[in-house]
């Protein structure tokens, strides 16, 4: 119990002072934020200011309002017992592990009091792995897995910002998913692929749940095993689940799942894992952007200019597009190319993402390609993996067509 | 009051000369009722709850405001079991008489016996926002916030809610039960200020629990602590290894700084272990502490086919529902 108590005091929670006067009714706390997180935070910082009275009774509303709400129940239990006149050492400890993935959430929620980065206003930071949404693409989610946050971020009038962020939980092994059933969420850049509603699944899932694309092309070529990797809610009768819990999906409470769906287009909405976010400017993000979309345009240029080997010098030499390498795939384009007259490549709804927690410095275009030739045509998704080499030369190593 | 006897070792001497005085001035106040309610007590004395019920009744039609009475009531319907209409007769009791500490007290217990916790508070807080000092409230209050604890606890933890929460349910339920010793006695200290009309008398604001009770209880504490340290003895003895771990109370925490999982486990193994085991208890030192705790100094010599020692402990018991269990345990000694 020794343990419980040191970490509470971490938070600044061992002012929990034996009350010697019975409760009376807290004046001035009609107006509370009715977001649970908030309450918390308000508890939280009601203790460390020493007001455990008030605390006590944000607690008692917070726990009345969300039984489920562990973390609240927690703390709300430690500050019954000082009331008591007794030693939070007498509740049973035999689940120290769940105790300390409760302080884990706390310190979690509470890192985030200040609400998102561009909350406060000022200048606008993004998360680092996102770089650019084109016009039709109204809103991104990045989720920092460190942090167990998730963040939206709106696209408006040609500017990326962020305008909602909740509590999220990720897989009990942590994260960097490799083969099926480890526990793990994957780190990389997907796309919502559809909503299942509550009515169709266990009650494990909460409101509902939004798969995402995992295995991608760059996790199908790292040899990536697993599936069903799900954005989803909580089971009813809980408010949150513990920092590290689910089976490698990410989890987020029902209101705050709810909350989300305006900003989330099943097929279209991308979704970041990242391992970490940095927070660079705008103006960084949108620079690096503007250099991508001109790499990506040259190769394009090249392509039409049925140059082959000027188009085939885009690619770097381990290049590989689903089993096919660059020697295979350059002979592929000598073959078609050949019997072209003229190709007509048109590129938009471009989204371009850095890709979280790989060694190298990888780059991830997506968009939509209008290709026309003297004998074929067609409209599809495509995304290929850009690498910046210590040379300075920017190669693909990776292309896909989206499903 | 419900509590009022087993916690009346904390009762002073000086506030037994109050609680004398208010019956004093209670039985001038109401000279005119005490026909009717004596005939209730006479049957209550003679463990006849039915009769009692009727005496009152027939008394209240007469004097359907004799609050006493009402109260007294009150506690024969918890004795019938009808919590239901307990409830009733303490919440209309609160209703008319809201400066009346007991009847929220005693509507407490009843919500807490239910395991409503939260009204349980609700109706504690309110007996000691016009009594902040009354003992009795801020006890059971103690309690409630330890009940109400454990269960946020659970949830915070999904644990079982079988766990602790059960067992602060029945403490709270068997301390009702055993008020059946002296219910005439401190039903007749109850309300102890006059009815509506008349302003609270100051003395009301002291608890009144029966003085004259106090060592009797005692006594009777403490001849349960002696059972529940010679049963945890003789299970030990009989190497009767549930029954041994039975008498170490949910909240007991090992000595040695062991997880309570990693410590049934070791002892498990121990007592089962030996061909035989032998335990002499030596000159237990009882001591009550009240609010269901209780402190033992006693020399235990074990013997067993392997080991023998002789060693003086510290333990501590809390009472739990009509059985104290062990909630430490130091040895203070050894040689």
């Amino acid at each position: 119990m020794a343990r419980i108590h040191a970490s509470l005091a971490s938070l600044g929670l061992a002012a929990c002072a034996v009350l010697a006067t019975p409760v009376s009714a807290m004046p001035g706390l009609l107006m509370l934020p009715p977001d649970p997180e908030a309450q918390l935070l308000s508890a939280i910082s009601q203790l460390r200011d020493g007001d455990s009275d008030v605390a006590f009774s944000t607690l008692s509303r917070l726990t009345r309002q969300e039984p489920g709400f562990r973390l609240a129940q927690y703390m709300y239990a430690n500050l019954l017992m000082a009331r008591a006149g007794r030693s939070a050492a007498e509740l049973p400890n035999e689940r120290s592990d769940a105790i300390a993935s409760l302080i884990d959430e706390a310190n979690k929620r509470w890192n985030h009091r200040a609400g998102h980065p561009n909350a406060a206003g000022g200048d606008t930071v993004l998360p680092h792995p996102l770089l650019s949404l084109p016009p039709t693409q109204r809103y991104a989610v990045v989720v920092d897995l460190t942090a167990g946050r998730l963040y939206v971020i709106e696209n408006k009038d040609g500017a990326l910002r962020v305008v909602r962020d909740v509590y999220a939980t990720i897989g009990r092994a942590g994260m960097g998913k490799e083969v099926e059933g480890d526990g793990r969420t994957p780190i990389g850049v997907y796309r919502v692929t559809s909503f299942l509603p509550d009515s169709g699944l266990p009650d494990l899932y909460g409101h509902g749940a939004y798969p995402v694309s995992y295995p991608n092309a760059w996790d199908r070529q790292a040899g990536r095993t697993g599936y069903g990797i799900w954005m989803h809610g909580v089971p009813h009768s809980t408010y949150s689940r513990p920092p590290q819990s689910s089976e490698g999906c990410v989890a987020v409470a029902n209101r705050d799942l709810e909350s989300l769906a305006p900003f989330i287009k099943p097929g279209h909405t991308p979704v970041v894992f990242a391992d970490r976010v940095d927070w660079i400017p705008a103006s960084e993000a949108e620079l690096l952007a503007e250099l991508l979309r001109s790499k990506v345009q040259n190769w394009a240029s090249d392509w039409e200019s049925l140059n082959t080997d000027a188009y085939l010098d885009h690619y770097a030499s381990d290049f590989r597009a689903g089993n096919m390498d660059l020697p295979a795939f350059a002979a592929h384009k000598h073959r078609v190319n050949a019997r072209k007259n003229f190709i007509d490549v048109e590129l938009d709804q471009m989204e371009v993402f850095r890709y979280p927690a790989v060694d190298e410095r990888l780059y991830l275009v997506r968009f939509r390609q209008r290709y026309a030739s003297d004998n074929y045509k067609s409209t599809s998704r495509k995304e290929q993996m850009w690498r910046l080499t210590d040379n300075g030369r920017w190669e693909i190593v990776n292309e896909d067509n989206e499903a | 009051m419900f509590f009022s006897h087993l916690r009346a070792t904390r009762v002073s001497p000086k506030r037994a000369s109050l609680a004398a005085a208010v019956l004093l001035s209670a039985a001038l106040a109401w000279p005119a009722y005490a026909d009717g309610l004596s005939d209730a007590r006479g049957h209550i004395d003679a463990g006849n709850f039915s009769a009692a019920l009727t005496a009152l009744d027939e008394h209240l039609r007469e004097f359907p405001q004799d609050a006493e009475a009402r109260f007294t009531r009150g506690l024969v319907l918890v004795k019938l079991t009808r919590t239901d209409e307990a409830i009733q007769m303490f919440a209309d009791l609160t209703r008319d008489y809201p400066q009346l500490p007991e009847p929220y007290n005693n509507l407490a217990v009843l919500y807490a016996q239910r395991g409503d916790y939260e009204k349980s508070r609700d109706a504690l807080e309110a007996a000691l926002a016009t009594h902040p000092s009354y003992a009795t409230a801020h006890e059971n209050l103690g309690d409630v916030y330890t009940a109400l604890a454990t269960a946020a606890y659970n949830r915070a933890l999904v644990l079982d809610d079988s766990n602790e929460t059960v067992r602060v349910k029945l403490s709270l339920l068997n301390q009702l039960d055993s008020s059946s010793v002296g219910d005439t006695q401190v039903a007749t200290a109850q309300p102890s200020t006059p009815p509506a009309t008349a302003q609270p008398a100051p003395a009301s604001t002291t608890p009144v629990a029966p003085v004259s009770q106090a060592p009797a209880n005692t006594d009777a504490l403490v001849d349960g602590v002696r059972r529940a340290l010679f049963d945890w003895a003789e299970a030990w003895s009989n190497q009767n290894v549930e029954g041994y771990l039975d008498s170490y109370d949910v909240s007991f925490l090992p000595d040695d700084g062991q997880s309570r999982s990693a410590w049934n486990n070791e002892r498990r193994r121990r007592v089962a272990a030996p061909g035989f085991i032998r335990i002499e208890l030596i000159e237990p030192t009882i001591e009550i502490l009240g609010n269901g705790r209780a402190t033992v100094t006693v020399g235990q010599v074990y013997e067993s086919d392997t080991y023998s020692d002789r060693v003086t402990k510290l333990m501590e018991f809390r009472k739990r529902g009509d059985t104290w269990r062990i909630v430490r345990e130091t040895v203070v000694s050894t040689g």
